[in-house]
Formats: structure tokens, C-alpha cells, sequence
């Protein structure tokens, strides 16, 4: 979570100075806790400033934050049987980078426990470093704009996430149509493309891709019988 | 995820919440890139070399760690080179 927390800094801090620009600067900061989130933070405090009409704040910060829906329905099976406390607890921290580094963690295995604590580590990790870029930019402004060269370890990070999503079996498609789709909409509103880009994934991804293998199994396939030729076991049946 | 007891998931609705969710990070991705759009990132030379090589270690299966700090050094000699000419 390190190298995500650093790459989100600059993000924060950008709220920050938002937060410190608002009419009143107290109610922004609390975002941070409700809202949790910075598109939709950012949303919410340039609407306020522009005296919206409550509904239309409101209305958009939950569309942008409508795909925590779906991360959360995609994490839901590792808190299944929990006490509900810690469920909610679990579901508090659902943001981004959170649910990329569990998913990259579900691919490693490990047990449930293990999961479940790294969860909770990734989630506790971002949200304090989240509440200290917020606050930190929230009390100086400008420096948001010094800090925006780490900004570059978040399209790394989701890089990282998304190559590695093509070895997974109709990954190329469900990456290719959500680029496209991003790249068609991304003048809409904020966080409307982002669903369209979505749906536009699941449904593409899940669609037959003909004769065409998991490249994960494909690969591992290969470096067994590359392993075999090299270190040559015991016929089949012989102990 | 609070009533995901009483909620059952099959293997395909996962894969496609899966799916959806990297398209949620591809979209992301192209958001901080794209010019135009409310990106983190700056849509330079840096940035896009930054990327690819991310991308190339990514797909060679080096940790995530790697990939910041590989691509990250990449923008930063990028950058510099660009300031100092």
C-alpha cells in the first residue's frame, strides 16, 4: 500500500486546498470521513462552491461513487460469515486502490485470516494517509502543485493492475472495451464514463471468446513441463 | 457487503465483477492520462515512457514495487532531461 499511499498524496492534498478554498472549510473537511472518496470529494466541494441546489450535490457524488457498489459485491464473499461489525467496517474502507491490492492478493492465495488482516492493513494504511494529505493541503493550499510529480506512482500502480488483469481469461477484451469506452466519454460528467466504462468491461470480458485458453494457465502449463524437462521426477506410480 | 450472507454470488457474476472492476482502473488510467481530462497525472512524454515501461515490467511479472520505482525513475530522467535542454 506504501507506493499507492505516496501516489495518492498528491490527489489529497489537492483536496486540501479545495477543502480550503470553500465557503466553509470545516463542513469540506468532514467529507473526508463521509464521503471518502476524491473524485466525488471534488465534486461535492466545486458544486458547493458554485451554490447548487442540494439534490444535484448530492445526486452526483453518489454516481461518481457508484462503483464502490461493485467492488464491494467483488470483496463481499471474503467478510461472508464475519460478525456484521467488522462487515461494516470492512465496507467503510472499500475505495480504489484497496480493492485492486486485495484482488491482486486474492491471485497469491493465502488464507482467509491472511486476507481478511491484509485487507484491513491496506484499508486502515490509505485511509490515514488519505486524512493526512487532505488535511496537510487543506492547511497550507498551494503545495499541492510542488507535490505533483509523485502523482505519476498512481497510473503505475493501476498499470500494474491492469497488465496483469490480460493474462485472465477475456481480460484483453474487457481492458481494450473499457479503454475505448473511457476514451469516448470521458468529456461526460464525472463518473459517468467511469460506469460505462464498467459495464462496458463486465459485459465484454464475460462474453464467449471462442476456442482461446486462460493465458495463466497456458503459462504455468508451460514452466511445469520446462521444470519437468530440466529436473526429471519419478515415473507416475513409483514412490 | 454488510448482507453478504444473505447475498450469493456465482463464479461467472464474480469474473464479471472482476472484469468490471479493472475496467473501473483502465478507465482511471485513461483519465489520468488523456489530456482534457481531471487526470493526476500530467499527459507527457514522461508520464506515457513512465507507463510503458510499467507496463512491460508488469506484463513480465515483477511486483508492483518494481513497477513504481522503475517507471517512477523513468518520468524523473525524463523530466530532468526535458528541464535541462
Amino acid at each position: 500500500m506504501a507506493p499507492l499511499a505516496v501516489g495518492y498524496a498528491p490527489f489529497g492534498l489537492l483536496v486540501g486546498a479545495a477543502i480550503s478554498r470553500s465557503p466553509d472549510p470545516a463542513a469540506g473537511w468532514a467529507g473526508t470521513w463521509t464521503i471518502y472518496g476524491g473524485s466525488a470529494h471534488l465534486a461535492f466541494l466545486d458544486l458547493m462552491s458554485r451554490q447548487a441546489p442540494t439534490a444535484l450535490v448530492i445526486a452526483s457524488s453518489v454516481l461518481i461513487n457508484t462503483r464502490l457498489l461493485v467492488y464491494a459485491m467483488a470483496l463481499a464473499p471474503l467478510w461472508a460469515g464475519t460478525r456484521w461489525p467488522w462487515r461494516l467496517a470492512a465496507a467503510a474502507m472499500v475505495v480504489d486502490p484497496v480493492w485492486m491490492l486485495v484482488e491482486r492478493r486474492a491471485r497469491d492465495c493465502g488464507s482467509r485470516f491472511l486476507r481478511r488482516a491484509h485487507y484491513v492493513g491496506c484499508g486502515v494504511t490509505l485511509a490515514g494517509a488519505w486524512l493526512l494529505a487532505v488535511t496537510a493541503g487543506a492547511a497550507v493550499g498551494s503545495v499541492a502543485a510542488a507535490a505533483a510529480p509523485l502523482a505519476v506512482a498512481v497510473p503505475l500502480c493501476l498499470t500494474s493492475v491492469v497488465v496483469a488483469h490480460l493474462r485472465v481469461r477475456g481480460g484483453w477484451a474487457a481492458v481494450s472495451a473499457a479503454t475505448a469506452a473511457a476514451l469516448a466519454t470521458h468529456s461526460w460528467p464525472s463518473g459517468s464514463g467511469l460506469l460505462v466504462s464498467m459495464g462496458v468491461a463486465a459485459l465484454v470480458g464475460l462474453a464467449p471468446q471462442g476456442k482461446g485458453k486462460d493465458h495463466e494457465h497456458v503459462v504455468g502449463r508451460r514452466r511445469r513441463r520446462r521444470s519437468e524437462l530440466r529436473h526429471p521426477g519419478p515415473p507416475h506410480g513409483v514412490v | 457487503m454488510v448482507s453478504s450472507d444473505l447475498i450469493r454470488i456465482g463464479p461467472r457474476a464474480q469474473q464479471g465483477l472482476r472484469h468490471a472492476g479493472v475496467g473501473a482502473m483502465a478507465a482511471l488510467l485513461v483519465s489520468a492520462v488523456v489530456p482534457g481530462s481531471s487526470g493526476w497525472a500530467r499527459p507527457d512524454v514522461g508520464v506515457l515512457l513512465a507507463l510503458a515501461v510499467g507496463a512491460l515490467l508488469a506484463w513480465r511479472r515483477n511486483s508492483m514495487i518494481v513497477v513504481v520505482a522503475a517507471g517512477a525513475a523513468v518520468y524523473l530522467v525524463v523530466t530532468t532531461a526535458r528541464l535541462a535542454i
